[in-house]
């Protein structure tokens, strides 16, 4: 049902996007064209190799290992480990998103995997040391990082208190 | 043209494509070894009718980028939000950071941008906050293919005000408007 949503969505913005682009004339469409290329030329094999590497570590990774480290009954130890495996799981959204839905399959908590999500997209290491480091400087990275420290285990417990209802 | 992405155009082939490359055979090659030929086709199998599912997200997802890439003229955002600063300006950068598209490779060189028009440590952090938690192509992408609808958007809903919340501490905690700049020099 998600899927149909989002896919609704997508579309619509596409479409209407697509249009205001018309719109414009000039080159814009054409670019668009060039731009979107581009970019699925770059992920598409990456989607592929993720989303079949995640399914191998799911199938490999014992469901009780999941469920002991990062169920719904670890707690806040759980949301420490879930925001750390977030910030070290290397290799895009599409690897991240993949094995955190792979592990909720498998019993892992909600709380912990929003809390390993949004230590993903706060401040993955493998993101900030190629990306944020070189091109910010390592002062204003570390104090978006200091800030951002806390916030995936307060949505985690957030979450969890949500959850109880 | 000026645009700060094309500054560093993306590598066809970097060390996150390698390392998911890497990833994959590894574990596939342990799940054919551990858990058998049987389980290792059966989970090949699986993966591609999920690959098959993404698709046409994918496509929806590459266009929209393209698309906002043309229309949002980056430079422009960036003297919008550099203009101006309080609270407008930390709503401003975060909203920017959900829609604009484009990985890393694309915001942090935007956000010395913002930084060279005259944001600070807060607009900044706003706006990569806002591309982390809440970028709106990845969310309906990824996202919603892997996870379901309710946890994505109290995942979301959740996160809406926090860009804000964090480029405010940042300013609060680390005021000074020039340390951005310091970070250039790194970018070429």
């Amino acid at each position: 049902m998600s899927i149909i949503i989002a896919s609704a969505l997508l579309y619509g913005a596409v479409l209407a996007l697509g249009w205001l682009a018309f719109r414009r004339g000039g080159d814009a469409v054409p670019e668009a064209w060039r731009i979107a290329w581009e970019q699925g030329l770059s992920v598409a094999p990456r989607i592929m190799l993720a989303v079949i590497g995640a399914g191998f570590i799911a199938a490999l990774v014992p469901p009780e290992w999941v469920a002991t480290f990062v169920g719904r009954d670890t707690g806040f130890m759980g949301l420490l480990l879930a925001s750390l495996i977030g910030a070290l799981t290397p290799g895009g959204p599409m690897l991240a998103f993949a094995v955190g839905g792979a592990a909720m399959e498998v019993g892992a908590g909600t709380p912990q995997m929003m809390a390993f999500v949004s230590a993903w997209s706060l401040y993955n290491l493998n993101r900030v040391l190629v990306w944020e480091v070189p091109i910010m400087g390592h002062r204003s990275t570390l104090q978006r990082f200091v800030i951002a420290l806390p916030l995936p285990v307060l949505i985690g417990l957030a979450v969890g208190q949500i959850a109880i209802l | 043209m000026p645009n700060p992405a094309s500054d560093r155009p993306r590598p066809k082939v970097d060390a996150g494509l390698v390392i998911v490359f890497v990833v994959a055979v590894a574990a596939g090659a342990l799940c054919y070894l551990l858990k058998g030929p049987g389980v290792f086709w059966s989970v090949l199998g699986d993966d591609l009718w999920l690959l098959l599912a993404i698709a046409p997200k994918v496509l929806a997802g590459v266009l929209l980028a393209g698309l906002l890439t043309v229309l949002l003229p980056r430079e422009q955002v960036a003297r919008w939000m550099g203009s101006r600063s309080g609270f407008k300006g930390l709503a401003l950068a975060s909203l920017a950071g959900a829609l604009l598209p484009g990985g890393p490779m694309m915001t942090f060189p935007l956000a010395v941008a913002l930084g060279a028009a005259g944001a600070d440590i807060g607009t900044a952090t706003a706006f990569i906050a806002g591309w982390g938690l809440l970028n709106v192509s990845r969310t309906l992408v990824w996202e919603f293919s892997f996870f379901d609808g309710d946890f994505v958007l109290l995942r979301y809903g959740l996160s809406l005000l926090l860009p804000i919340l964090l480029g405010w501490l940042a300013r609060l905690l680390f005021a000074r408007v020039k340390t951005l700049a310091e970070g250039q020099g790194g970018a070429e």
